[in-house]
């Protein structure tokens, strides 16, 4: 790892080529401020920019770099004078000021002695004479040129001047029009937007935008590239790298310069935690934050503080009353830090406006030091947690897919190796197989498969063999087949590569690693072995000697298109998402439509927050693949992050109208609609899917679940029956079974369903079902029994064999629909408490509580009901500090489910709020 | 060609104004010139472009003056630039640099000076430098003054309404002394303010009246469509119906350049392919665009500095009536509209303009006009907003929008 330094707050001091490598978000903005520049350089017309954004968002770093890009373009050398005058030009007061300090930086820049002498000799002059000779001296020193201007807080310079010197100004660029303006302002001044100003209307106007969760990933990865760090490169860009910069940003606002301090303070390792660097990266900030508030007038600071004080969103009229002053001047104060980027307004009650203040972590940072950091830990604790689930379960989405993915190209690996048969059956059944597995119509395709064995017998057919019972649940026949596969080859029945698949296909990748070594060794030009090799050292996360690999695979042959996607995948995990995206296109110039590069192509742009071209990607998948089920999911998912919320919905909508006999299309709506909270519309669509394809396990495991959403238990438990009916051996689908039962009481057969799912996940643990599994047992009366397993699910929990639980903690959410009981919830909550303390997870129990929000929309869950469940959890929950955010946060649903009074959710602080939001937007479209 | 809202066009690249400025010219064979528009409609490209490519027989000066605050800086400028357009032999042997040596007027690196004890002078130094320019230039000639009603504001300011009157005065004799002379006013506030704010403060004289008042209007559609063709096709945009597009961006914005090079570049920063809808949907945005990026808001905050705060009332609640009137809206419907929503007893204004002074009415309803908020149908008289697009702001920034 190099030591390359970040200036936090001077990045004008940094060389281009650092501002280059950690330059995000604003490419598009910055290539038009050189063109306008270049424009005006080259041509009669003339433009001025004006860059808006509060301190710290980034306006120097990309003035910085707009400069030194003008600076290295040659054919602008002898047409472009350039000025920049820094940030801070306290000294500028007059028209004749300003021109003195153009014409100062340009005799430095320049170093023309004639000039220098000409500049100094205006401070002999009365200061009426110095500013007419001085426009004359900037003119014969510009000449035919154009002059660049470039002005940090422009706002500034513009009060020292005056509305007298504006007006000069304006009239020196109207009668000589060869200057080109590029300004910065924390916010819309008066000498730009006020009608009769001198410059209304003259600037063309940007105003930053806050950074993007994803920006501030790209942010961080290349900060970490910048300076050499691999590891945190790499693991930034993992689910758990995203998750914390999830929590981060959370309470950033977008604030570019709170992510250059985090840099300093994150490593590989201490990412897992965060808390830790987040509390430096604080204390980092305080003095910032607190330099921000100087530049305040005492009556503003006194409502920042005030709003600092309250923590929530208060309303304008307290925000006067408390500090003395009259309405109007409250709101014309708040407006004016509106325009600074320090308050923000929440939404408004009838008549009220609400205010808050912008950034949590201002808040935060100025609270750290009074309140000694806990309070803050807790949050960040909170968070780090809160969202690694979020991500979790949207990655385990992706996953699914990805594993298909591996399978789809193991497939093709293996066709593109050959099989060497001419048989015109294997043709056929190849063909069907694979048509058939893409449509997931697994049992057919096993019957395929099967009927290969008999023709053949090949160890790809007993792999396919198995690839298909993996699909159908059928985990244990799977394994048999494979075994066999590994038999025929270790008898040298088949060829090497066939060997390597089947370890891969086993997931024993040190083996496979390792023969691949060997095979290579007698021969180099073996291109198939090489991608075995690849593939191995990726899944063993040994990511570099992956890409050595591959690319030595495609050094072998150039044109194999499945080698340049694994090289994408392999360059996507660490990080390098650019070079990932030009291997898939590659992949893509030789097969136009190779559906896992076009696939993984909207993963990595979605990654770089470039959601305009994923969408247009998943466009181009639809082109090829119209009922593409990844395609249609994230065109869906990115219509909504693109904030066209209607357009999504419009856009699923208008799939299933187009496909109203597809069951699959209704199911995909009915996903959507799930996830977006509208559960009544999802089981509607749900409900259509199931008659229209009767016989798709998938549609009846959704339309399960749609029912248990609705809190329609006995129908919850009609569709899993029917989807087990189909597809037995699904440890999902027995799992939900279980859960549904249980919530009707049904705790011997629930405890049976749970015991099923164990013996089908072999090994594996799995939190959810241990833990529920545990509750069910307390609930049968064997409570010490089932509170052992509840420990001990706890225990491998806490020591990281279980990362965590698909966010869920379902057990609490479960007991609410398990039973109605005072008494019984009392005796379980407390046994929780006193259980996920010891084991240091009572935040994540507190999590479980706050997704229990959502159960609250269940019609029979009664307003009465709700609030004896918050008693009860607030009652044993009271002086528990890992607590405190879930039960503030669960108190303030409640309350609001009841009232409707949206002055419950302003008095949470904004990252509370935003947390709760969601949750109960959901709520109320499903209610 | 490149979108460039608020900045420098090329002359080349100023569309659109071709005819306007045809009819200029005949107009200054007979008479000098007001210009008036709101802002941002394109005065200073049209006169410059006037400036830059005027006929051979005449001699043509553009001049900003914002920057000026007295007579005698005024004078030093005006002395300056006509200067220049005489030859060295008039120039030296020219009236006005006689007379400036003779009262001690100091050349400081080829730059003179009025010294403060003399400044007086200024009149006698403009009649004589305008003497010499039009006695050998052997051209007639036409000075542009930009921004001069700003100038008179500022004289006004420091040194007094009669002044500022004697500048205006001075101007029109000189425009009346010679007969090659014209000149062209122009200005981002409306001549009018400065003239009635000399008129309240006792001077009568009608400094203007030899002048033509004539008008900036936006574009013509098929020109305001041109504009904005050229500037999809000088940003590269990607558009399937740019004739349709470009109808669409003109017609949402009245043909008003300033808006349409806003468009355009709103539409570039989205970087996709641009369409009818794309472009109706920039237009909406950016009239409710929380940073108000159009700077819209100023027909709202201006009213108070212009029509003052006991007038506010009832001007806010004749832009509301007019903008919620799908057509116009006749003075009496007016009248009986103020009647029905405001109890004149409760808001003085309304009172003022109902009751006590009912002429009130027809004169806010005059300033509005000027104001370029409103217009009076030809026919029928009734008043309708001067700006669709600011009639529809109008709707959308005061809640009127059913």
């Amino acid at each position: 790892m190099t030591d390359v330094a970040l200036s936090r707050f001077t990045p004008s001091v940094l060389s281009p080529e650092t501002l280059e490598a950690i330059f995000v978000q604003r490419e598009r903005l910055a290539s038009t401020l050189v063109d306008r520049i270049r424009c005006s350089a080259l041509t009669p017309n003339k433009h001025y920019s004006l860059i808006i954004g509060p301190r710290g968002i980034g306006k120097t770093h990309l003035v910085s770099l707009v400069y030194h890009r003008i600076r290295d373009d040659d054919q602008l050398a002898n047409r472009l004078l350039c000025a920049w005058l820094r940030e801070e030009e306290w000294g500028i007061t007059s028209f004749l000021d300003l021109l003195l300090s153009i014409l100062r930086t340009l005799c430095q820049d320049l170093g023309d002695s004639k000039y220098k002498q000409e500049y100094l000799r205006l401070f002999e002059l009365e200061a009426e004479q110095a500013e007419l000779t001085a426009e004359q001296v900037l003119l014969d020193m510009v000449g035919d040129r154009t002059l660049l201007i470039i002005v940090e807080n422009l706002e500034d310079v513009f009060e020292g001047m005056g509305e007298a010197g504006q007006q000069k100004l304006r009239a020196y660029i109207q009668n000589h029009p060869s200057w080109t303006i590029l300004g910065t302002s924390q916010s819309l001044f008066t000498g730009v937007s006020i009608r009769d100003s001198p410059f209304y209307g003259f600037f063309e106007v940007t105003h930053l935008q806050e950074l993007s969760f994803k920006d501030a990933v790209t942010l961080l990865i290349k900060i970490a590239q910048h300076q050499g760090d691999r590891d945190l490169a790499r693991d930034l860009h993992t689910t758990l790298g995203r998750s914390r910069i999830r929590a981060v940003h959370h309470l950033a606002a977008g604030n570019p310069r709170v992510y250059v301090i985090l840099s300093q303070f994150l490593t590989s390792r201490s990412l897992d935690q965060l808390v830790e660097p987040l509390m430096r990266t604080l204390d980092d900030l305080t003095p910032y934050y607190q330099a921000r508030m100087t530049y305040l007038s005492p009556q503003q600071r006194k409502l920042v503080e005030f709003l600092c004080e309250r923590r929530g969103a208060v309303a304008v009229k307290e925000i006067a009353k408390h500090n003395f002053l009259s309405q109007p001047t409250a709101s014309s104060q708040l407006k004016k830090l509106r325009g600074l980027g320090y308050v923000r307004p929440a939404q408004r009650v009838g008549r009220e406006s609400f205010f808050e203040l912008r950034e949590p972590l201002m808040r935060l940072s100025l609270e750290v030091k009074r309140q000694r950091g806990k309070p803050i830990r807790l949050l960040v604790d909170f968070l780090r947690l809160w969202f690694s689930q979020e991500e979790l379960r949207k990655r385990l989405d992706d996953l699914g897919d990805d594993s298909r993915l591996d399978k789809s190209y193991l497939l093709r690996a293996m066709e593109s190796y050959g099989d060497g048969s001419g048989d015109p059956r294997v043709k056929a059944c190849l063909k069907d197989y694979e048509r058939l597995w893409s449509e997931d119509a697994y049992e057919k395709a096993l019957q395929v498969a099967e009927e290969l064995v008999e023709i053949r017998g090949f160890t790809s057919d007993w792999m396919k063999g198995s690839w298909c019972l993996d699909a159908l649940g059928k985990a244990e026949e799977a394994q048999r087949c494979k075994r066999r596969a590994l038999q025929l080859s270790a008898q040298g029945l088949e060829a090497q590569r066939d060997r390597a698949q089947i370890l891969n296909g086993l997931g024993r990748y040190e083996e496979l690693a390792d023969f691949a070594k060997r095979v290579l060794k007698e021969a180099p030009d073996d291109s198939g072995m090489w991608a075995w090799r690849a593939t191995a050292l990726s899944a063993l996360e040994r990511y570099e000697e992956a890409l050595k690999a591959i690319e030595k695979s495609i050094e072998v042959r150039p044109d194999g298109r499945i080698a340049w996607n694994k090289r994408g995948i392999i360059l996507g995990k660490i990080g390098r998402l650019d070079e990932a995206l030009a291997s898939y296109d590659r992949a893509l110039e030789i097969t136009e439509d190779y559906r896992p590069s076009l696939a993984n192509r909207v993963r990595r742009l979605i990654d770089l927050g470039r959601l305009e071209e994923a969408h247009a990607g998943a466009d181009r998948i639809l082109g090829f693949y119209p009922e593409d089920a990844f395609a249609i999911r994230k065109k869906h998912e990115l219509l909504s992050r693109l904030g066209r919320q209607d357009e999504a919905l419009r856009f699923i909508e208008a799939l299933v109208h187009s496909n109203t006999q597809n069951g699959s299309m209704w199911c995909s709506l009915a996903t959507c609609l799930d996830h977006m909270g509208n559960y009544e519309q999802a089981l509607d669509a749900v409900t259509k899917a199931t008659k229209l394809e009767p016989s798709s396990s998938w549609i009846w495991s959704v339309s399960g679940i749609c029912h248990y959403r609705m809190g329609r238990l006995e129908d919850s438990l009609d569709s899993l029956d029917q989807a087990l009916a189909i597809k037995p051996e699904d440890p999902g689908t027995i799992s939900n079974r279980a859960v549904a039962l249980s919530s009707l009481g049904r705790y011997d057969e629930a405890l049976s369903a749970f015991d099923r799912v164990i013996e089908l996940l072999e090994d594996a643990t799995d939190f959810h079902v241990e833990s529920n599994r545990a509750v069910i047992l307390m609930l049968l009366g064997r409570w010490e029994e089932g509170r052992e397993a509840l420990e001990r699910a706890l225990v491998r929990f806490s020591e990281g064999e279980v990362k965590e639980d698909h966010g869920e903690i379902a057990i609490v959410r479960n007991m609410l629909l398990r039973t109605q009981h005072e008494e019984t919830w009392r005796r379980h909550v407390a046994l929780w408490i006193d259980l996920f303390e010891r084991h240091n997870r009572l935040t994540l129990l507190g999590q479980g509580l706050v997704r229990t929000i959502r159960t609250l929309t269940i019609p029979w869950i009664t307003a009465e009901l709700a609030r004896t469940w918050n008693s009860v959890w607030q009652e044993l929950g009271a002086g528990k500090p890992a607590l405190e955010i879930s039960l503030r946060l669960f108190e303030a649903a409640v309350q609001y489910r009841e009232s409707g009074d949206e002055r419950v959710l302003l008095a949470l602080p904004a990252e509370e709020r935003a947390l709760l939001k969601p949750l109960l937007e959901a709520g109320r479209v499903g209610s | 060609m490149r979108a460039n809202p608020g900045g420098e066009i090329a002359l080349g690249e100023v569309i659109g104004r071709d005819r306007l400025i045809r009819r200029l010219w005949q107009t200054l064979d007979q008479q000098s010139i007001v210009l008036i528009a709101e802002r941002r409609m394109g005065k200073t490209s049209v006169i410059k472009k006037m400036a830059a490519e005027c006929p051979d027989d005449r001699v043509t000066l553009y001049r900003d003056v914002e920057g000026l605050d007295t007579p005698h800086a005024f004078a030093e400028r005006v002395y300056h630039d006509l200067e220049a357009h005489l030859d060295r032999s008039h120039r030296t042997a020219g009236r006005a640099r006689q007379l400036l040596q003779q009262i001690g007027g100091a050349e400081i690196g080829g730059i003179f000076k009025l010294p403060p004890a003399v400044a007086p002078h200024w009149k006698a130094l403009i009649e004589t430098v305008v003497e010499d320019l039009i006695e050998h230039c052997g051209r007639s000639a036409v000075i542009f003054w930009d921004e001069l009603p700003l100038m008179l504001q500022k004289i006004r300011r420091t040194s007094g309404s009669e002044t500022a009157m004697e500048v205006l005065d001075l101007l029109r004799s000189l425009r009346q002394t010679h007969s090659e002379l014209r000149m062209v006013f122009s200005g981002s506030i409306g001549l009018h303010h400065v003239t009635s704010s000399l008129s309240d403060a006792g001077h009568t004289n009608a400094a203007v009246n030899d002048m033509r008042i004539v008008e900036v209007p936006p574009l013509e559609a098929e020109d305001a469509e041109q504009l904005c063709r050229m500037l999809f096709e000088g940003e590269g945009l990607a558009c399937d119906d740019p004739e349709a597009t470009a109808r669409a961006v003109a017609s949402s914005v009245d043909g008003i350049p300033f808006y349409v090079h806003h468009v355009v570049s709103a539409l570039r920063d989205r970087g996709d392919a641009v369409t009818e809808q794309m472009a109706r949907d920039a237009v909406g945005q950016a009239l409710v665009d929380p940073m108000d990026v159009w700077h819209l808001d100023h027909y709202r905050a201006r009213l108070k500095e212009y029509y003052g705060e006991v007038r506010l009332p009832v001007v806010f609640s004749l832009l509301d009536e007019i903008a919620r009137t799908d057509d116009s809206i006749t003075k009496r419907d007016l009248r009986s509209r103020l009647a029905s929503t405001h109890a004149p007893a409760d808001e003085p204004s309304v009172r003022l303009v109902l009751i006590d002074k009912p002429e009130e009415l027809a004169r806010v309803l005059r300033l509005l006009e000027r104001d370029h908020y409103v217009r009076r149908d030809a026919t029928t008289g009734a008043y309708r907003f001067r700006f669709g697009l600011i009639k529809r702001w109008w709707r959308l920034s005061r809640d009127l929008v059913a």
